[in-house]
């Protein structure tokens, strides 16, 4: 009785697995056009084997999936054939009832299948297929853009502001530095260093594509350039290990040493001279002085040879040395001998200051120029030795004349705050082709002069005048 | 052997379809003669008997209640008993009584004397006239097919069907039946005044004779085969909750209710309605020559069921709802929700 429904029933099914295999087709594509789409904004090339491996098992997935989902169960077939042939729950009925019996469960059973195989094919072809063309099209439109998506390179996928490539003003500017460096008055071992980085560093940038990498190479040079000099300016240690004298005189030399510059040594060592001038009992007090020292220059961790190690050795025991006879002299005549000492003294040790500020100024210019360069921020540096001022308490209050400086000496390193000057008045700056503010020339210009003043290109004349020149430019162009 | 067994019972059963599609036919065709329109009045009126069940008609008077019955009777060729039920209308003015005769022999004997519910189909005119004992008499007899009279029972002689009529507009003087005796009755039907059309054929058929020309075509042993027959319809699972969810959806106060019901009825539907619907969707089907019931043999007879079988409540009321027109808001959520 239930033949017509059974081959019905295997039709039906067999429209399913047709549907399946559409729709399933269709999900394979659509699953490969996406991974394939992904891989390829993410620049991972994979192999094509793989997206056929995956598109086959995608589409053999839904395929089976949906099989189970879209064939109907015998009750649903019922539903379906009743709709489609206009049979109010005729065939329902047949099915429910297929195992009753009964007059009119029979005849309704009978009715029912003739409904079934007089049913005309047209009502019983399949439906909606147009639901798989238009997923297989869907698909297939996504294969072909995933075809025709551009595929991005590692280098595509860094964000810009990630990416680094070393521009022409760069170049220039660094061969620039270069070229300044290479005639800088910087001492030979560190300025050796400097164009070493600085040159491998131009090669390196070259090729660097990355801005991380770049800064971690530019801090490398920085630090190596800062090592350098910090391991030819031996000022500051050797003015802290002079500090620890007891000695208010040897306090104060250390104190000098420590300001480095020469206007402010020279107004300082001139301060020590009352001691030795006002003194009551020279010979004691000469003796006590040059004890003093020499004992701190026992525990200095400076080398002997040091320029700066000798020049105070050499004046304490020119001053022991001498203590006996100048105490017996007249008072101008003691007066021109101390000078006399301190003047040879100071200008050893002036040479040797002058030298190491040079030292330091054109480190300072490497460091700032290649912050300026290559947009590096402070936070972006560490810690650098060379910024660190020397743990001098004498230094502090010395220079707080100078200086208007809340900072704390022994934090050292770089400050904060903008550079100010106690004017505005503008003037031509040759390095920089510009109108700038004096204070930012100042440093050069008394760099220079004492370039000159060491060489002997300056009468002690014009040098005392230059020095009384500086020394006000200094007083009212405060540094904070 | 089998076959020939199966084919021969095949036949059988192809006469005993054919010769209930005649007699509905039939019966059809002869009501006309003396009833003019109320079409869907008379198919229910039709399915009712074929049911088993009894029908209360509504309609203001003249529009054809009395001589739709009259005209039944003839055609089923039962016999026919009329009752204008009054206020002073006595139980056993319904019923009959026992009175005390003398015999031939001149010795006296209690007899029962039938009364005029002793028919196969029943008028019960204005059955909202009588007291509440007397309609309580008939209700009786209506459920049961029996009637008790002094510890003696009598039952009806079956075909037994009862067409109970209700005058809406005259309501003074009336005991309305209350919900519970409404229950009994299988439809309430809507008795509507005819169209234009049909008061025109009524008044030419009328101006020939006021006589109903109807002629017996079926008779009360084929109104019982044709019910048996109709009885074995199946009704798939499907069907039967649907219609199980429609009755049960009346209910306010169930948790699987209908919104309509918590918004619209006071009291919903008793099991008799399901029972009643399913027994004429079945013979419906069979009448509209279909072999199962089906969702919209259900659908077109819920509201002749329910119609006497929901109370509104004061919402529906000052919303200007019938009871129609809320339980084709119930028919519409069952739609919905459950097919």
């Amino acid at each position: 009785m239930q033949q017509t429904f059974d081959k019905l029933r295997k039709k039906f099914h067999n429209y399913a697995w047709l549907k399946s295999a559409l729709f399933g087709v269709a999900f394979g594509l659509a699953v490969v056009s996406v991974l394939w789409i992904v891989l390829k904004r993410n620049a991972v090339v994979w192999n094509p084997i793989f997206y056929v491996l995956i598109g086959i098992g995608a589409a053999a997935a839904a395929c089976v999936g949906l099989y189970f989902l879209l064939r109907p169960s015998d009750k649903q077939l019922a539903k379906e054939l009743d709709e489609r042939l206009g049979q109010p729950e005729k065939i329902q009925t047949m099915l429910e009832f297929s195992k009753e019996s009964g007059e009119v469960v029979e005849m309704q059973r009978k009715d029912a299948e003739k409904v079934l195989q007089d049913a005309p094919s047209q009502a019983l072809k399949i439906r909606n297929v147009w639901h798989c063309i238009v997923a297989l099209a869907v698909a297939i439109a996504m294969l072909v853009t995933a075809i025709f998506v551009p595929a991005l390179t590692k280098e595509d996928l860094i964000p810009p502001e990630e990416k680094f490539e070393i521009t022409e003003w760069q170049i220039k500017a660094l061969q620039q530095l270069i070229e300044e460096v290479e005639d800088s008055k910087l001492e030979e071992e560190p300025k050796k260093t400097t164009l070493d980085g600085l040159n491998g560093l131009l090669d390196d940038l070259m090729e660097t594509t990355l801005r991380e990498d770049m800064k971690e190479r530019v801090l490398e040079v920085i630090v190596s350039v800062d090592n350098a000099v910090e391991t030819v300016n031996t000022y500051k240690p050797f003015s802290e290990t002079l500090n620890l004298s007891l000695h208010v005189e040897v306090q104060r030399l250390s104190t000098a040493i420590a300001a480095l510059e020469n206007s402010t040594f020279t107004r300082i060592v001139n301060e020590m001279l009352p001691y030795f001038l006002m003194s009551t009992d020279f010979t004691t007090d000469a003796n006590a002085f040059a004890d003093e020292a020499l004992k701190a220059l026992e525990n200095c961790t400076v080398d002997a040879d040091d320029p700066l190690y000798a020049a105070v050795k050499t004046l304490a025991e020119d001053i022991k040395k001498d203590a006996n006879r100048i105490a017996n002299l007249t008072e101008t005549m003691r007066s021109d001998e101390v000078k006399k000492i301190f003047k040879t003294y100071s200008n050893a040790t002036v040479k040797e200051l002058s030298q190491q500020l040079v030292n330091k100024e054109t480190r300072d210019h490497v460091i700032e120029s290649l912050k300026d360069i290559f947009q590096l921020s402070k936070s972006d540096l560490p810690e650098l030795s060379g910024d660190r001022k020397p743990n001098v308490q004498s230094v502090r209050d010395e220079l707080e004349e100078d200086e208007d400086d809340d900072d704390s000496f022994n934090d050292g390193g770089l400050g904060d705050a903008e550079m100010k000057y106690a004017s505005d008045d503008l003037i031509y700056s040759p390095d920089k082709g510009e109108q700038v503010q004096y204070g930012v020339v100042i440093d050069t210009y008394y760099a220079k002069y004492l370039e000159m003043k060491i060489n002997g290109q300056i009468s002690d004349e014009q040098a005392e005048y230059l020095d009384a020149y500086f020394d006000a430019l200094y007083g009212t162009a405060t540094k904070k | 052997m089998e076959d020939k067994m199966m084919q021969e019972f095949s036949v059988e059963n192809k006469a005993k379809v054919e010769k209930f599609s005649k007699a509905i036919s039939d019966i059809k065709t002869e009501l006309r003669k003396d009833f003019v329109g109320q079409e869907e009045v008379v198919d229910n009126v039709i399915v009712a008997i074929i049911a088993g069940g009894n029908v209360l008609l509504e309609g203001v008077p003249g529009v054809g209640k009395t001589r739709l019955v009259r005209s039944l009777g003839r055609v089923l060729s039962m016999s026919f008993s009329r009752i204008q039920f009054t206020p002073d209308l006595m139980p056993s003015d319904v019923t009959g009584t026992n009175i005390v005769e003398k015999d031939d022999n001149g010795k006296l004997n209690t007899v029962f004397r039938r009364g005029p519910i002793f028919a196969n189909l029943v008028l019960a005119d204005e059955i909202n006239r009588a007291t509440p004992k007397t309609q309580s008499a008939m209700l009786e007899v209506m459920q049961e097919h029996k009637v008790t009279v002094a510890n003696e029972t009598y039952k009806m002689e079956e075909p037994f069907f009862v067409l109970a009529t209700e005058n809406p507009v005259e309501q003074d003087g009336t005991y309305p039946l209350p919900e519970a005796q409404m229950d009994r009755f299988m439809f309430k039907l809507i008795v509507k005044f005819p169209t234009v059309e049909e008061l025109k054929n009524i008044v030419t058929m009328t101006q020939v004779t006021m006589a109903e020309t109807a002629e017996t075509v079926v008779d009360g042993a084929t109104i019982l085969e044709m019910r048996q027959l109709a009885s074995e319809v199946p009704v798939i699972d499907d069907v039967l909750m649907y219609t199980m969810n429609l009755i049960s959806r009346t209910h306010p106060e169930l948790a699987n209710t209908s919104e309509t019901a918590k918004k619209y009825i006071k009291y919903g539907a008793s099991p008799r309605a399901a029972q009643a619907l399913i027994t004429c969707a079945k013979v419906r089907a069979l009448v509209n020559g279909k072999f199962n019931v089906s969702y919209e043999d259900i659908d077109a007879l819920a509201t002749s069921v329910l119609r006497h079988r929901i109370k509104i409540n004061y919402t529906a009321v000052n919303e200007r709802l019938t009871v129609d027109d809320v339980i084709e808001k119930l028919l519409n959520e069952n739609k919905k929700l459950c097919k």
